[in-house]
């Protein structure tokens, strides 16, 4: 985490366990939370409708998990999230490499760009939907546009922040234009880019789940909200705890694909 | 060397706003594009205009500003102190440690309907997803900073007998600084996010998210492009406050460069 561009700054990885310590004291603070929370609910000092228990919570899993429920609306939201995910960093990787490559699309694509990533990309959703109906396409491209916005920024950041020295380097060494886009530019811009998909992987899958609980049928968010609306607090709390299992997985699946890709290149921080 | 060469950049900055601009009113005056859907830039200022004057648009505004404001506040108030402390204490961090890492996982946006029911519809739960969204960057982003302070000084006031006080407000407090306000301007565009979505979601008040919404299900999308536009100039402006701050909070550093 550092002082830049909120929009290129590292995600915060907590890395737990490193010391026994502090194991043993995350360890302690856990149980004693979740013990304090279903106290709370079995002495009824909380109405159930309003706060479900970690117990009441691990057995609405094994009922929507038995039923095959969960891993519908898991397999909905998914397909929204990768098609979605697939398509930005298909237009958005070559546009922003661009974009950052040359001076002058860069200046026009920026104001309209930045533009745009200052509102909230939901706030485009009931326009999406006016165009697409409610379904499957929608979210689609919900996520292909923020997505796109968050690759952009990054990526554009990232070829900027090149070594000017390495460039002119290259340059009198008579490297053409390619061979300075290949040897220099593109790698240098590497980490940008990887913590673009990076960032753009977490912000799709919040907005697929946003923009389920406001228009849908199916998927993790219509669960949240439709077991919301009916008091099933407990099915909530277990749809919320699939979205942030499945987030940490993608996460650490593309830091492990990351470090394996690129062992060549010493750790940029 | 022509002399148009400084003006170089912005003429490039605004040609493609300005392009889009003109295609839009251009096209869906000459029916290419359908207006319909997408409105037309000067309907879209009319329709601001004569809501700001006839209409309840300044209520709408003040709804929202108002929800951000009190969310903001009220995250500032629990996430800075709690992030010093967090920071300074290794075993307060240890134990927050695990919590934190759950609810960075979690989409804060998902814990809306559970909001909705412990606070109701309208104002309360919207400033409570606000305070949730812009809680966790500031509360890391402070826990960083104060990591970040160099030890040395720390223990060279010690030797000289500094209080802890001193201590926090003279070495800590500077440090930390930097890390605070991008962690206050990460905050402040999720508690946008925030206040966004929770309206859409569940308003009864007003405010522009709810605007949005309610405009979006009637297909009255001049109505909603103001709205729509009146959120990213907000946006734009806080982004922009929160940098001048940056600056203006940066400027006995010398420069790095």
């Amino acid at each position: 985490m550092s002082v830049q561009n909120p929009a290129i700054t590292t995600p915060w990885s907590p890395g737990l366990f490193r010391s026994s310590q502090r194991a043993l004291i995350g360890f302690l603070s856990v149980a004693t939370g979740l013990l304090i929370w279903e106290a709370v609910i079995r002495l009824k000092l909380v109405s159930p409708l309003f706060l479900s228990s970690p117990s009441a919570i691990f057995e609405a899993f094994w009922e929507l998990t038995s039923s095959g429920e969960l891993q519908t609306h898991a397999w909905v939201s998914f397909r929204e999230f990768a098609v979605g995910l697939s398509l930005a960093i298909l237009f958005g990787l070559p546009i922003s490499i661009l974009a950052g490559w040359s001076k002058r699309l860069g200046w026009v694509l920026q104001p309209l760009v930045s533009g745009v990533y200052a509102a909230p990309t939901v706030a485009l959703f009931p326009l999406i939907i006016i165009f697409l109906g409610i379904g499957f396409w929608d979210k689609v491209l919900l996520v292909f546009v923020s997505g796109f916005l968050q690759l952009f920024i990054a990526i554009t950041a990232g070829i900027r922040a090149t070594d000017e020295r390495w460039v002119r380097l290259a340059r009198s060494f008579g490297a053409s234009q390619s061979k300075l886009f290949w040897s220099i530019i593109l790698p240098g811009a590497l980490p940008f880019i990887m913590l673009g998909i990076r960032l753009a992987f977490g912000r799709s899958l919040v907005n697929v789940v946003v923009a389920e609980m406001l228009a849908a049928e199916q998927g993790l968010g219509y669960m949240i909200a439709y077991y919301g609306n009916t008091f099933k607090i407990a099915n909530v709390f277990v749809a919320l705890g699939v979205v942030a299992v499945l987030g940490v997985i993608f996460d650490q699946i593309f830091l492990l694909a990351e470090r394996r890709l690129f062992r060549w290149r010493p750790p940029v921080s | 060397m022509a002399a148009w060469r400084p003006f170089e950049p912005y003429l490039w900055k605004s040609s493609g706003v300005v392009a889009v601009i003109a295609f839009w009113e251009l096209g869906t005056r000459a029916g290419i594009l359908p207006e319909r859907y997408i409105s037309r830039p000067t309907a879209v200022v009319e329709t601001g205009l004569q809501m700001l004057l006839h209409g309840g648009l300044m209520h709408d505004i003040g709804v929202t500003a108002l929800e951000l404001a009190v969310g903001m506040a009220i995250a500032i108030a629990i996430g800075i102190p709690l992030g010093l402390v967090a920071g300074w204490y290794r075993p307060v961090r240890f134990a927050l440690d695990p919590w934190l890492a759950a609810l960075y996982a979690t989409p804060t946006l998902g814990l809306l309907p559970l909001l909705v029911l412990w606070f109701g519809i309208g104002m309360h739960s919207t400033t409570a997803l606000v305070v949730l969204s812009a809680l966790f960057p500031i509360v890391i982003n402070t826990l960083v900073g104060v990591q970040s302070v160099d030890r040395k000084l720390v223990r060279m006031a010690r030797s000289f007998q500094a209080s802890e006080l001193r201590i926090f407000k003279v070495i800590l407090f500077p440090a930390t600084v930097p890390y605070l306000v991008s962690g206050l301007q990460v905050g402040l565009a999720r508690g946008l996010i925030g206040v966004v979505v929770g309206e859409m979601y569940a308003a009864r008040d007003g405010g522009l998210g709810y605007l949005i919404a309610v405009t979006g299900s009637s297909a009255d999308v001049n109505q909603m492009f103001v709205a729509v536009v009146l959120i990213t100039a907000a946006g734009m402006i806080m982004i922009g406050a929160i940098r001048s701050l940056e600056q203006w909070l940066q400027r006995w550093k010398p420069s790095a460069i």
